[in-house]
């Protein structure tokens, strides 16, 4: 059984049979007032709330983003700030970045225990200006030597230490 | 629509920044091992004469190798020169008026190596010309002319 509730919604909105409306009627005889009344003040509802054309609608508009704009960046800074996810993410790559190419720039590289372990020396190319000399390269673990052969002696008393 | 513009703007100008920041930094890290470079060479005189060895700094450690490779059991440092390296320069170290080495090429290689070119010069005419390629600190030894009882070794290399 519906309640009264719903059964008057449905009266009001005729949506009730023809017997059950003429049943409900008997049943609460001042329903008919209360359907004056309501009517009444559904018409006073929509004379009071029909929609407005704006005259400049453009204007309107531009005032309308730009306060929204002035009001959203204080918001959005407040909400981001220096402690921002994406900061945060930014930060963290940057920091990572610089520890790496700190790792890279001072560590010192190859074997540590020997210092001369870095000894690169490679002979690519060796030409001779005088036929009457010639140069050989020696190849040796940490040690490259061009033997120059075919050189003058020099003097004696040659002064090497100028 | 402008709010979301200007948002992409700022983004892309977040990452340019970072690039870029990187960019200075791997330039300021990278910039060292090319700057302050010397072309140092010094000339030793081995012999069987004498005791003791006098070898620069530079050379320390090399005693016992020096003498395997050369054959002598002394070594004195007779002289040492060195120069800055400045770019597109050739660097020329001149030894008792006539001998002189002349770098006339250096160029920066991969891992901190250098490519070099040598000039052995002795009075006026040159003798050997050498292209190698070496890393810094490693010395390149020159079995060079005799000399009284003994023989002239010439070390170039370059330093810090």
């Amino acid at each position: 059984m519906k309640p009264f509730e719903e059964k008057f919604t449905a009266w009001l909105d005729g949506e009730l049979s023809a017997e059950e409306a003429r049943s409900f009627q008997n049943d609460y005889p001042s329903a008919h007032e209360e359907k004056a009344q309501f009517l009444k003040f559904k018409r006073l509802l929509r004379q009071g709330l029909e929609s407005r054309v704006l005259e400049h609608p453009d204007f309107f508009n531009a005032q309308l983003m730009a306060r929204i704009g002035r009001e959203s960046v204080p918001r959005r800074s407040l909400r981001r700030g220096w402690l921002g996810l994406p900061r945060i993410a930014w930060g963290g790559i940057c920091v990572s970045g610089l520890g790496l190419a700190m790792f890279v720039a001072l560590i010192p590289h190859g074997d540590l225990s020997d210092p001369r372990s870095g000894y690169v020396a490679d002979v690519l190319k060796t030409k001779t200006r005088d036929p009457n000399v010639k140069a050989t390269v020696d190849n040796r673990k940490d040690m490259t030597i061009i033997k120059i052969e075919g050189l003058q002696k020099l003097p004696a008393d040659k002064d090497l230490n100028r | 629509m402008g709010i979301f513009e200007a948002n992409g703007l700022s983004y892309r100008r977040q990452v340019c920044a970072i690039v870029l920041f990187f960019a200075i930094l791997f330039g300021f890290l990278t910039l060292p091992a090319q700057a302050a470079e010397t072309f140092w060479a010094c000339l030793i005189y081995a012999s069987d004469a004498g005791q003791g060895n006098s070898l620069p700094q530079r050379l320390s450690g090399y005693d016992a190798r020096m003498s395997s490779a050369f054959g002598y059991s002394r070594f004195c440092l007779m002289a040492q020169r060195q120069t800055p390296l400045q770019a597109q320069k050739e660097a020329g170290l001149v030894f008792s008026d006539d001998l002189k080495i002349v770098l006339t090429s250096l160029t920066g290689v991969s891992d901190g190596k250098y490519l070099i070119k040598l000039l052995f010069v002795e009075g006026e005419q040159p003798v050997i010309e050498t292209q190698a390629r070496v890393s810094r600190d490693s010395p390149l030894f020159i079995r060079g002319p005799n000399w009284r009882d003994g023989q002239i070794i010439i070390v170039v290399m370059v330093a810090a």
